[in-house]
């Protein structure tokens, strides 16, 4: 139901799954050391990431 | 589903929250970026005190030697606080000012933890660095400036919470991450806010919420003194101030002996904020990534030397330290130091945008606003 719906996926579900997984990763980065902890800075790199990854590509559909 | 006149006032909530704030959020996120990096611009400028190559295997230098040798280095000058940076564990830095409670005219001196020796004295309150870290905290205004950017950020968190709710009505036709380039430059700023707004939210919600906890730190740590620190010190209420100070390594021994489990973090000196004028304020710390952060004051009575009083610290000061670092950024090396810079560069992008949006829809609105007016004063006339 959830992914069927455009409006569901585009306006809450990625927007959502993006906001938890970067806060979850500010969080644990502060509390774990070592191997959690960079798996806990992947979460907080990721909306760089799509940040670059979109930005990026609506260069290129423009051309 | 949102109806007009709900969107209307989120819009309206949305427009003013972010336009009082917006400036003074440039202003934050514009100096905050070197803040990021100030050891590495310290290396750079040549202003950071590096530690020297030893061979040294013995014990390290007694406290009351270095206290000692700092004090010559100074003198006149009395200690405030003494304490260590993460990255340079073998070097104490001891600040110093002509009394216990001056708010200017600070001097450090860098020492060799294993020797005693002078590495150097930083300069105090000059430099780019002391720039952008006054007009970042307090605006050059004291605590006034520290309470207006708290009130500041507490627009931006309205701005961002409105700025969600109003997230669904505007984008619901769009997919996740489109930006319409080819349909005029409004539209383009219009979707790389709302979707860079949508990507940075958990980052600036906090970063903004932290700062505002931040913004408030001297007046927590003023409570503190007037609650918890009252209470601990109580007996010594009546009595005047020492004149003769028992040895800083008995009183930071001592504190060790009460806090086994725990490592010095940092001593406060008779008479500054975090110590009372009969004390020296030993702050302990745990060892784990978090702990580390928390501070365990123990009260050792400054002429003596013997054990006063040692409690945990009250939430809100825990809270105050923990939003520390979600708020610098410091906690994970030079990696989330880069993270930092880029989401606060893509905030400043959000800010900029909707900034431009604003001022271009407010030039839009003049015409029709100048229309109304004159024919209101047209029909006023005729009347």
């Amino acid at each position: 139901m959830l992914m069927t719906n455009p409006l569901r996926v585009h306006v809450f579900l990625w927007p959502g799954l993006l906001a938890l997984v970067s806060l979850a990763g500010l969080v644990l980065a502060l509390v774990f050391d070592d191997a959690h902890e960079r798996l806990a800075m992947a979460g907080i790199a990721i909306p760089v990431w799509v940040a670059l990854y979109f930005t990026g590509r609506s260069y290129v559909q423009r051309r | 589903m949102m109806t007009q006149a709900s969107i209307r006032a989120w819009a309206w909530v949305h427009k003013w929250s972010s336009l009082v704030c917006t400036v003074f959020m440039l202003l934050l996120c514009l100096t905050g970026l070197p803040l990021i990096f100030h050891h590495e611009i310290g290396d750079w400028l040549g202003t950071h005190i590096a530690t020297p190559r030893l061979a040294h295997t013995g014990p390290m230098a007694n406290m009351d030697t270095l206290l000692a040798t700092a004090k010559a280095t100074q003198p006149g000058m009395v200690p405030l606080y003494m304490y260590r940076e993460e990255d340079e564990p073998l070097q104490w830095i001891i600040t110093m000012a002509a009394s216990p409670t001056a708010d200017s005219g600070f001097k450090q001196v860098v020492l060799d933890a294993r020797t005693a020796q002078v590495l150097g004295q930083p300069p105090q309150e000059q430099g780019f660095m002391y720039v952008m870290f006054k007009l970042h905290v307090d605006l050059f205004a004291g605590l006034p400036g520290m309470l207006f950017l708290g009130l500041m950020g507490v627009l931006l968190l309205v701005a961002i919470v409105s700025g969600v709710v109003l997230y669904a009505p505007f984008m619901r036709k769009l997919s996740f991450g489109e930006i319409r380039r080819h349909r005029g430059l409004s539209l383009k700023r219009l979707d790389m806010h709302n979707f860079l707004g949508m990507v940075v939210l958990s980052w600036s919600l906090v970063v903004a919420a932290t700062g505002v906890i931040n913004a408030w730190a001297d007046l927590v740590i003023k409570y503190w003194q007037a609650d918890q620190m009252a209470q601990m010190t109580a007996p010594y209420k009546q009595l005047p101030p020492p004149t003769h100070f028992a040895s800083l390594q008995a009183a930071v021994t001592v504190a060790q002996q009460a806090e086994p489990a725990l490592q010095l973090g940092f001593v406060a000196f008779p008479g500054t904020s975090y110590a009372s004028p009969h004390h020296y304020g030993i702050f302990m710390r745990g060892q784990t990534p978090l702990t580390k952060r928390l501070f365990k004051p123990v009260l050792v009575d400054a002429r003596t030397a013997q054990f006063t009083d040692s409690r945990a610290l009250p939430w809100y000061l825990v809270a105050l330290l923990i939003s520390q670092p979600l708020h610098f950024g410091d906690y994970g090396g030079i990696t989330l130091k880069w993270l930092w810079a880029a989401l606060d560069l893509m905030t400043i992008i959000v800010l900029w945008t909707g900034l431009m949006l604003w001022w271009k829809k407010r030039h839009l609105d003049l015409p029709a606003l100048r229309a109304a007016a004159t024919r209101h004063t047209t029909y006023a006339y005729e009347r």
